[in-house]
């Protein structure tokens, strides 16, 4: 048996090193994506105030502290017990539309353009955003201006610093002014036409990666995600849906609140990271993926005219009754939701309601639980708390959206490595380290950096045999 | 080479405020923010972004604060900044060189930028800071403030 280290994965959120086992045959036995970083937010909350906890659990991510911020605050409106004011509801959502802008925006034109515009076999040199500019500088510079649209709303509504929270239990601690209002809705249009510049640009560049279509994470799997009135896509508060890849219905109107009963959560002795299953199915049978594709497959409108005409063609992907099994579509449902909330920011815009004055519901400790989901960009995030009557956190579990793609990350490692290790031996090849990185690219995963990276971070590769000699090492 | 902009100065100051030391850079640029100079924005950050270059290229000089991984140091130290050289592969959490380098290839243009290096010790789970960060503080100020009136 050996083993093919891949350490560390460049451009993923955290640090992650990959491991692909190799048996005598020199076939692929198995892949893991180890997390090393412990993180144990969960521990450090007991005790605080949760009135607190949207405030802290936001300073676990630089990239998406928005989404622990509204999941945190709806745990907290259920301690509070209360219906928070509808102006509140919709400034949340308001906030949350623009963190699926820009960490959206990030995730396509930044992080995976590179390798979608230069090519999976291109220098990996220059397989990156500098190597993109030189090739297409006007998309560079636009894809820096949408993820600065969407900062710019959570600016509006939050303040420059989003940590002290803005989104607090029982709804928002400010509204939106007149000429904030005015500011986003005049940025609109050149975000919206950014959006379907790269929806465009990716659909002409797919015919290059059939390939990539048939080993990133091509396999059944079940996709969870939220669904809001009449299977409408939804991204702040709605019902837990699961299909299967055939697009059957097989868990419906699920309460968040109840994940206990749906999702269990395995422990393997290598990562860090939980692997979370669909639990009626047992694990790891219960594979599911969530985030832009499962929000996707689980849906049946988006509810924006744009969006929905965009849906329909996506989901003709695989006939328009079976969900998109690939994870290379990840990507194509990511820039679709980018135009659904683009949309949906103009449709907020327009609602009297948004500038209404009553933005917060005063209560005490009701409830010694609070349960509460949203999706975040990368998928659905569980906030789940318990309090002493005096409010002080007992017990914290958080499930987050990269978690819950752990499993299906782990089975497009091993799909891509499968295909070119039976194609290459033990060998390591260039192809495959660049597609296993960018098959996890995919999922944008987001393993919260805890402290930001000093300088460079060297690809590493290191074949091991079955006693843990080194026996090849390779970097970039 | 000058600003398009002709704007002011712009302060950085980023690091995770849950991971100890990590955190003074937001800290310091917090602080500077009280004082209430004019003609200085002041940015706090978890850490920088590719957006970040379309930011500094509205100012004329940028410091960036952060906590330094060098644990041999023991005073605060600033360092004028160029573009990085080569090409960064991180894009998620860049160092300031690689921003000057975005802001240089996007825009042909990059502040005159400089890099406040704070010691550190402490990058453990925690919300305090390490004495000797928390000593720096004062220290750190007081030569950006110094700095600063050479542009104004």
């Amino acid at each position: 048996m050996k083993q093919i280290v891949i350490d560390p994965v460049t451009r993923v959120e955290g640090h992650a090193k990959i491991t692909i086992l190799i048996d005598d045959s020199g076939h692929v036995s198995d892949a893991r994506f180890h997390v090393t970083e412990f993180r144990g937010f969960e521990k450090f909350c007991e005790g605080r105030p949760f009135r607190e906890m949207p405030g802290i659990t936001a300073r676990i991510c630089g990239i998406c502290p928005v989404s622990h911020l509204l999941a945190s605050s709806k745990a907290g409106d259920k301690i509070l017990a209360v219906s928070i004011p509808p102006a509140a509801i919709k400034l949340r959502r308001l906030m949350n539309l623009g963190q699926i802008v820009q960490s959206h925006a990030l995730s396509f034109f930044h992080l995976s353009a590179p390798d979608l515009i230069l090519g999976m076999d291109s220098d990996p040199s220059k397989r990156n955003v500098f190597g993109l500019i030189k090739a297409d500088p006007e998309l560079a510079r636009k894809g820096i201006r949408l993820r600065q649209f969407g900062q710019e709303i959570i600016e509006h509504l939050g303040g420059k610093k989003i940590h002290p929270a803005w989104s607090i239990p029982g709804g928002v601690r400010n509204g939106l002014s007149e000429e904030s209002k005015k500011q986003i809705i005049d940025k609109i249009p050149e975000a919206k036409q950014t959006a379907k510049l790269a929806l465009e640009l990716f659909k002409k560049l797919l015919p290059n990666f059939q390939r990539e279509i048939q080993i990133f994470g091509n396999f059944p799997s079940l996709f969870m995600g939220m669904v809001g009135e009449d299977g409408l896509w939804e991204h702040y508060d709605g019902k837990i849906r699961f299909v299967d890849s055939m697009g059957n219905i097989i868990a419906d109107e699920l309460d968040p609140a109840n994940y206990k009963e749906y999702i269990g959560e395995a422990v393997e002795s290598w990562s860090y990271l939980k692997f979370p299953y669909y639990l009626p199915m047992g694990y790891p049978e219960g594979i599911y993926r969530v985030g832009p594709l499962a929000r996707l497959n689980v849906c049946e409108k988006m509810g924006t005219p744009e969006a929905d005409k965009e849906l329909l063609e996506f989901k003709e992907i695989a006939n328009g009754d079976r969900a998109v099994s690939s994870s290379f579509y990840y990507h194509w449902a990511r820039l679709i939701e980018i135009i659904a909330s683009l949309e949906k920011i103009e449709e907020l815009l327009s609602d009297p309601d948004i500038s209404s004055k009553k933005l917060r519901a005063n209560a005490g400790v009701n409830s010694i639980v609070g349960t509460a989901a949203s999706e975040a960009p990368r998928g659905t995030l569980f906030h789940d708390y318990q309090v002493d009557e005096n409010g002080l956190i007992q017990k914290v579990n958080l499930i987050i959206a990269t978690g819950q793609n752990n499993i299906a990350m782990n089975r497009t490692i091993e799909q891509i490595a499968r295909h070119f290790i039976h194609l290459h031996g033990t060998k390591i090849p260039e192809g495959m380290l660049n597609r296993v990185e960018a098959g996890i690219r995919a999922y944008d995963p987001c393993l919260s950096c805890s402290t930001h990276a000093f300088g460079k971070m060297p690809l590493e590769i290191t074949l091991v045999d079955k006693n843990g000699n080194v026996i090849d090492k390779k970097s970039r | 080479m000058s600003s398009p902009l002709e704007k002011k100065i712009l302060i950085i100051g980023y690091g995770n405020t849950l991971r100890g030391d990590d955190g003074i850079g937001q800290i310091i640029a917090e602080k500077i923010e009280k004082l209430n100079f004019k003609d200085i924005d002041i940015l706090a950050l978890h850490q920088l972004t590719p957006d970040i270059a379309g930011k500094i290229i509205e100012y004329k000089v940028v410091f960036f604060i952060d906590a330094s991984q060098n644990t041999e140091l023991n005073e605060v130290q600033v360092l004028s900044l160029e573009p990085s050289e080569s090409s960064p592969k991180i894009e998620h959490a860049m160092n300031p060189e690689d921003i000057l380098k975005l802001a240089e290839e996007l825009y042909n243009f990059y502040p005159k930028s400089f890099c406040v290096l704070v010691p550190a010790r402490n990058f453990s789970f925690s919300e305090s800071l390490s004495d000797l960060t928390k000593s720096m503080i004062q220290p750190a100020i007081k030569i950006i403030t110094e700095k600063i009136k050479n542009f104004n």
